[in-house]
């Protein structure tokens, strides 16, 4: 049973919504554009000549996940984050409409019912993550970039990042980059749950809070450190994030929160609402 | 119409969403006081106990303070990051969900269709901006409470971030008060022009989450884009909605043209789609 109510809300939910993740392909397709524009605006003073050396993979990857690693708002990240906030935001949304809501009398069981929503909305993360890779690699094939993973003291410069406290540039940084959907799954799954307990917007302003309070404390109980990739071990040679402490800490807080989601969920009023 | 707006003022102060937005973010502005106020005592004993010739005292005010004041804090941007979300929030989804319920048809029959569009924009732009004004007054009362209200000194601009021409400076360092008061007003007045946007894309979605959250997007990209564009002047209601001119310098026709082309984008497509679309 399981299986079929999978199926029905990846139907409904992600197969007749593709045009959500044609946004998102166009959004990143836009970020590497301004990259590339940025690139050439921002670096040297003026009558300096464009960037001549061929863009890279890695650099179309790193920009709008980049982060920051001063207390401030970066905000093409913020962009970045806010857009898979809204979109999982808006399935919690709709996933408790009435009509939606007659597939759990189909499903014979709530449980079922709630752990196929985990999985959507962990999909939908994915599938974000997936655009994201599609669109930057379009990009750097139509711009005659190399596919290499890395990232130099070009990158830093662009996006105003001291390059003293990070480790030897250029830098491969392929394996890290995991830790951006890994985390953001589990903010999904907590949106997810949040969205039962209060309503959808207001569960977008937590969400936003915990992401806005994450580019101010480098803790890495905080999710949205994750998600900037300057903060990582692999960059920051003092108090960077470890890669695999977010895999352990991303997947305990998506069971953690899809059991409690699962809890709440058996005892909620639906008829009423409440 | 003088119904109608009461009626909805009604509304609006016995709206549960309206009433938690409020004091959640009131809650934030008073955190945000609680900390301010905190590092400026404690910078007041450390002045009394010591023998520096340099007091750096008129750093310590007020005027630098408040939440407006203060320069890019964790807190505080947060803060002005969330003002346009909390200014949506708190009663623009109603003209979405009074068409969603039939309860238009109702008000229309009555009162007509022009006197229950603008009796909305009136009511939304000053309850949006109230909730928006509210903490921030909160806040610069509970600040001034424990903060000495020192007049600011030029020699000490780094710590206000205002400088020699930037906008109204000559205010600032006169009659600071005045200063404050009229960015607390283009808070105010930003909030209720932004609130209109909302009602105005609700005319295009049925999605109560989309009409709310994507002006909220689309604003954090323009300012964005602004912010790379490498204009001149400081663009982004962000910024420009606060007393500490951070970034790019502040200008009074780009801060009131981005106001006017606003008021003009919500207010315009609620009035035209208001006054053509069937109700019924």
């Amino acid at each position: 049973m399981f299986f079929n109510v999978l199926r029905y809300d990846i139907v409904t939910h992600i197969i007749k919504k593709w045009y959500i993740f044609a946004i998102c392909l166009l959004a990143f397709i836009g970020t590497s554009f301004i990259y590339v524009c940025s690139s050439n605006l921002n670096v040297g003073p003026p009558g300096t000549e464009p960037y001549s050396i061929p863009f890279t993979l890695g650099e179309y990857l790193f920009y709008p996940f980049a982060g920051t690693t001063y207390n401030t708002f970066p905000l093409i990240w913020l962009i970045c984050n806010v857009l898979v906030i809204f979109i999982i935001i808006n399935f919690g949304y709709n996933m408790q409409s009435k009509k939606k809501m007659k597939v759990l009398i189909y499903s014979q069981s709530r449980v079922i019912w709630w752990l196929s929503k985990c999985l959507v909305a962990v999909i939908y993360v994915w599938l974000y993550f997936a655009m994201y890779l599609i669109a930057t690699l379009i990009f750097c094939a139509a711009n005659g970039g190399s596919f290499e993973i890395t990232v130099n003291n070009h990158t830093m410069n662009v996006l105003g990042l001291n390059t003293r406290i990070l480790n030897q540039l250029p830098l491969s940084f392929g394996n890290i980059l995991l830790c951006i959907p890994i985390s953001l799954s589990a903010l999904a799954v907590i949106i997810t749950t949040l969205s039962l307990i209060i309503k959808p917007i207001f569960s977008f302003v937590v969400a936003f809070l915990f992401i806005g309070v994450s580019s101010f404390y480098s803790s890495p109980l905080l999710l949205g450190n994750y998600t900037m990739l300057v903060r990582s071990s692999h960059f920051m040679q003092n108090n960077g994030m470890d890669f695999n402490f977010c895999i352990l800490y991303s997947i305990a807080i998506m069971l953690a929160f899809a059991a409690l989601g699962a809890i709440i969920f058996k005892f909620k009023d639906i008829r009423n609402g409440g | 119409m003088k119904n109608l707006i009461s009626i909805e003022f009604k509304k609006v102060f016995k709206s549960k969403v309206y009433i938690i937005t409020l004091a959640i973010f009131t809650l934030l502005a008073v955190l945000i006081a609680i900390e301010s106020s905190y590092y400026s005592v404690i910078g007041e004993n450390r002045i009394k106990n010591t023998t520096d010739v340099n007091l750096w005292l008129s750093a310590n005010t007020l005027f630098s303070k408040w939440v407006g004041g203060q320069l890019a804090d964790g807190l505080s941007m947060i803060f002005y990051y969330l003002l346009p979300l909390v200014a949506i929030i708190g009663y623009s989804w109603s003209l979405q969900s009074e068409m969603k319920s039939g309860y238009i048809k109702n008000i229309v029959v009555r009162g007509g269709k022009n006197s229950y569009f603008f009796s909305k924009i009136i009511v939304n732009f000053i309850a949006s901006g109230l909730i928006v004004l509210i903490p921030i007054v909160v806040n610069f009362i509970i600040v001034a409470c424990f903060v000495p209200v020192r007049m600011p000194d030029p020699q000490y601009d780094v710590i206000y971030s205002i400088y020699s021409g930037d906008l109204w400076s000559v205010l600032f360092y006169t009659n600071p008060f005045v200063y404050d008061l009229i960015f607390i007003f283009i808070s105010f007045l930003f909030a209720g022009l932004w609130s209109i946007v909302p009602m105005a894309i609700s005319f295009f979605t049925k999605n109560k989450i989309a009409s709310l959250v994507t002006p909220y997007i689309v604003l954090l990209l323009y300012s964005y884009v602004m912010d790379i564009s490498g204009f001149a002047y400081n663009s982004s209601p962000f910024s420009f909605i606060k007393a500490a001119q951070q970034g790019r310098p502040y200008n009074e026709f780009v801060i009131f043209g981005t106001l006017l082309v606003i008021a003009c984008f919500g207010i315009g497509i609620v009035a035209l789609r208001g006054h053509r679309d069937d109700v019924f």
